[in-house]
């Protein structure tokens, strides 16, 4: 027995991951653990002191609130997709780390010009789950797709700087912008960005096929999705051999499941009042990491009373926003002073700008006229975050004198309403979308802020190369709207993860959409 | 009989055609564009456009509805907007979850009401009845949802004997698709069992009364021999119609308490296709659901006939 070696252990290890059935793969598991102690054994070195035992655990249960519909991320834009599928499954050309920055996927490297437009991508040699190879011609095939005619790609806008795209051989794609875009390849490392194959199209939304460290496995719906590990990466191999998103819509519903040990970890706590509990248990750890989505009271910047920026700013000067961070998020979410995370690199603090003082807001309302006040709907669509904000926020407008009439609506109803047909005067939502701050040049967008000169600045700023310059110029709109008060920019929604103890490399960010798994080990002390 | 059954049936047919240009006209109004749904907040309006003819929505209402309902007739229930799969499967799939569920809810339920009503009925006004009634009252008195909260915090997390939610697949392993089912359908047939209990105990009192137990009494079968054996069954017609009523009531609860298990049946189905405003699949189960509330009113009335002889037709 002292002549089995690590090497003949750790291909016992593989031998297990292959799809057999549970009780043959786990004995498999239990003779490799067996002989990997055995050797160890063999070793002439006295016992190691007493320590609880540390096993890795094959296998981690995600919970999560939100079920995908469709697996297809090129159809619909629900984040539930790539929360599943981006980075775990599905692979881009570049992706963007846990601090938001820009670094190679499956180009192995690439090249940009000097004036921005021709990026040249060296792509690395890997396989799709099907066992085919990903050449340039997937690159062409993905994108031209995207951005044809016909396409109705959610994201189809973030294909629009695209010039041209051709194959200079089997591993280098060129793709030339119209002119330089700063978010352009930024945009490429997030969903709208993965590599797909022309073979496996037909069949993403019900069967993903990538090139990422975790093949799809089942999808059993109303209850989870599987993935297992990919044993044919390019890259590292993940440490998990399989992992499951398990979808459970009701907040107490999850913290039960993660009590009774059904699940491993609480992948976004939706209702922090319930955190106590879990803190005070030794079984649990809770992290708290960083989003890129700006919660904000949207005011219609054309309508009555709000058209005047001073009616906006008093609306500011009237909430108390630390207060209500504590109140609708149990103090958890980051105060923002303006429509940008910090993870962001043009970030600046503007968070003091316009700070809590209901006698300055009543002083500003006098100013414009409006001594006596006046009466605004608030809409709100369904996150907890959007109807406990709201009530608050309701009550301390109505301090300043403004009658603030709550309505409670869909999503659905809020896309038409709100969204779409900019029909009301306030509404609290969350922007989750990353590097937004472009919308406050779109005219049209529905909180109607029309400014040429912020429209002009970012028309400037996504052009210029330079990335100081860039980053002056995002800053400065970043200050006009603030003083503008286009919105409130209420706070940063929180990322709180609960997770078993002895779980480590869960990102407690969440920049992109994903919900990155590849790095996650689950070393569980033995009971 | 067979006139009887026919007519049934014919009546049945005209419901469901009526619930569909209700359900299909319900829906048609309520605001929202699938499309915007799907596509989210950068959509392009051409995009917008272009998604919109594929899925058929630009069409007028009426011919919306004949090619929904033309299907329906062949058995095919579209294509879901969003998920872009078929629609009837997906239904199957979940009914194996919410059918089961509100069956075993069901015989739980009369498992606890049958015994526990006559029981009642024959201690009439002893500290059992009292101590039954009691129990009926709370029983009716808690949701069903909290029901299975405690039921979850006691069982699931205090005890691990049962998973707090989820659902294995038949396929996988029956016998564990059966346990996760058993605390939900508890949960169910804790209320209805309530409900159930007082009625049985007020019809079988009723009956206590009638002539015939009396005879039953004068011939010398006791008080309880009398009523297993001529009550029960007199009681049955009473019991199957408030049964059948109440099967409806179940599968509305059961919609409620798939969410606090988190089992993947048609309430979780229908929920989350009216919050992507999957209008195609929100027609599909409420059609289904009114079928079934309808076929379990049918077979309640066919039941009648051969649950009791006079209301058979002589000869």
């Amino acid at each position: 027995m002292c002549t089995l070696t690590g090497v003949q252990a750790e291909h016992m290890f593989r031998y297990s991951n292959g799809k057999g059935d549970g009780v043959k793969s786990s004995k498999v598991l239990i003779i490799a653990m067996l002989s990997a102690v055995l050797t160890a054994g063999c070793a002439r070195t006295p016992p190691a002191p007493r320590q609880p035992a540390v096993s890795p655990e094959p296998k981690v249960t995600l919970g999560a609130t939100l079920e995908p519909s469709s697996l297809d991320l090129t159809a619909s834009s629900q984040a539930a997709i790539p929360e599943v599928l981006l980075y775990n499954v599905l692979e881009g050309l570049v992706r963007i780390d846990n601090e938001g920055q820009i670094e190679p996927l499956l180009a192995s490297s690439y090249d940009v010009s000097e004036d921005g437009k021709v990026y040249t991508f060296e792509l690395r040699e890997a396989n799709f789950h099907n066992g085919t190879p990903m050449t340039a011609n997937d690159v062409l095939f993905t994108f031209n797709r995207h951005r044809a005619p016909e396409s109705t790609h959610p994201f189809k806008a973030q294909f629009a700087p695209i010039e041209n795209v051709e194959a200079v051989d089997e591993r280098t794609v060129r793709v030339t912008l119209k002119e330089f875009s700063a978010n352009w390849l930024f945009n490429m490392a997030l969903g709208a960005g993965v590599i797909l194959s022309e073979q496996t199209i037909g069949q993403i939304a019900e069967n993903p096929v990538g090139t990422g460290p975790f093949k799809f496995d089942s999808w059993t719906r109303g209850d989870n999705i599987g993935l297992v590990r990919n044993e044919d990466y390019w890259g590292t191999r993940a440490p998990l051999e399989e992992v499951v998103f398990k979808y459970i819509p009701d907040p107490s519903a999850m913290n039960n499941a993660l009590l009774a040990g059904d699940i491993d970890i609480i992948s976004r706590v939706t209702a922090p009042e319930l955190l106590d509990t879990l803190k005070a248990d030794p079984r649990f750890e809770v992290v708290e990491g960083l989003t890129n989505g700006e919660v904000i009271m949207a005011m219609n910047n054309t309508k009555g009373p709000l058209s005047d920026v001073r009616v906006r700013k008093a609306i500011t000067h009237a909430i108390d926003r630390p207060g209500l961070i504590e109140a609708a998020y149990g103090g958890y979410g980051a105060l923002i002073g303006s429509h940008v995370p910090p993870s962001d690199p043009w970030y600046i603090d503007l968070t003091d700008e316009v700070p809590y003082d209901p006698e300055r807001a009543k002083d500003l309302l006098a100013e414009a006229g409006f001594a006596d006040g006046f009466e605004l709907s608030l809409q709100l669509p369904p996150p907890s975050y959007a109807r406990r904000s709201g009530d608050i926020i309701a009550s301390q407008l109505g301090e300043v004198g403004i009658r603030v009439n709550i309505e409670n609506i869909e999503f659905p109803q809020w896309l038409e309403r709100v969204f779409r047909g900019g029909n009301f005067d306030l509404s609290i939502v969350a922007h989750v979308e990353p590097r937004d701050i472009s919308q406050y040049g779109n005219a049209q967008y529905y909180w109607h802020y029309d400014n040429p000169e912020v429209r002009q600045l970012l028309a400037d700023a996504d052009k210029q190369p330079d990335e100081e310059q860039r980053n002056d110029l995002y800053a400065q709109v970043q200050r006009k709207i603030t003083a503008d008060a286009v919105n409130v920019w209420l706070f940063l929604l929180p990322e709180i993860t609960v997770m078993q103890k002895g779980i480590s490399g869960y990102k407690q960010n969440r920049i992109s959409f994903s919900i990155d798994m590849t790095e996650v080990v689950y070393e569980k002390e033995a009971a | 009989m067979a006139l009887y059954v026919l007519r049934r049936l014919a009546i049945f047919v005209v419901s469901m055609f009526i619930a569909s240009i209700f359900v299909f006209l319900v829906l048609s109004v309520l605001p929202g564009d699938p499309a915007q749904v799907i596509l989210g907040l950068q959509a392009t309006p051409e995009s917008l456009a272009q998604l919109r003819r594929e899925l058929g929505l630009d069409a007028p209402l009426w011919k919306q509805y004949l090619r929904w309902a033309g299907g329906m007739v062949r058995g095919d229930f579209g294509t879901s907007y969003i998920s872009r799969v078929d629609i009837g499967p997906e239904i199957t799939q979940r009914l194996l979850v919410t059918i089961p569920l509100a069956l075993l809810g069901m015989t739980f339920a009369l498992l606890i009401a049958v015994p526990a009503g006559v029981l009642a009925a024959s201690r009439h006004r002893t500290k059992v009845d009292t101590f039954i009634s009691t129990f009926t009252q709370t029983g009716i008195a808690i949701p069903a949802f909290w029901a299975g909260i405690m039921l979850i915090a006691v069982f699931s997390v205090k005890l691990g004997w049962f998973p707090a939610g989820g659902f294995t697949a038949w396929q996988d392993a029956p016998l564990r698709a059966i346990r996760s089912l058993l605390l939900p359908a508890v949960s169910l047939a804790l209320v209805q069992g309530a409900i159930l209990t007082r009625y049985v105990r007020s019809t079988v009192l009723e009956i206590t009364r009638e002539d015939f137990i009396r005879t039953a009494r004068a011939k010398g079968l006791t008080r309880s021999a009398a009523l297993w054996r001529h009550g029960l069954r007199n009681a049955s017609i009473p019991l199957v119609t408030v049964a059948g009523l109440q099967f409806a009531n179940l599968l509305v609860g059961a919609v409620v308490i798939e969410n606090v298990f988190f089992l993947p049946g048609l309430g979780r189905m229908v929920l989350q296709a009216i919050g992507n405003r999957d209008l195609l699949a929100v027609q599909g189960i409420v059609i289904v659901l009114t079928g079934i509330v309808l076929a379990v009113n049918f077979l309640v009335d066919i039941s009648y006939r051969f649950l009791d002889p006079r209301l058979r037709p002589a000869g």
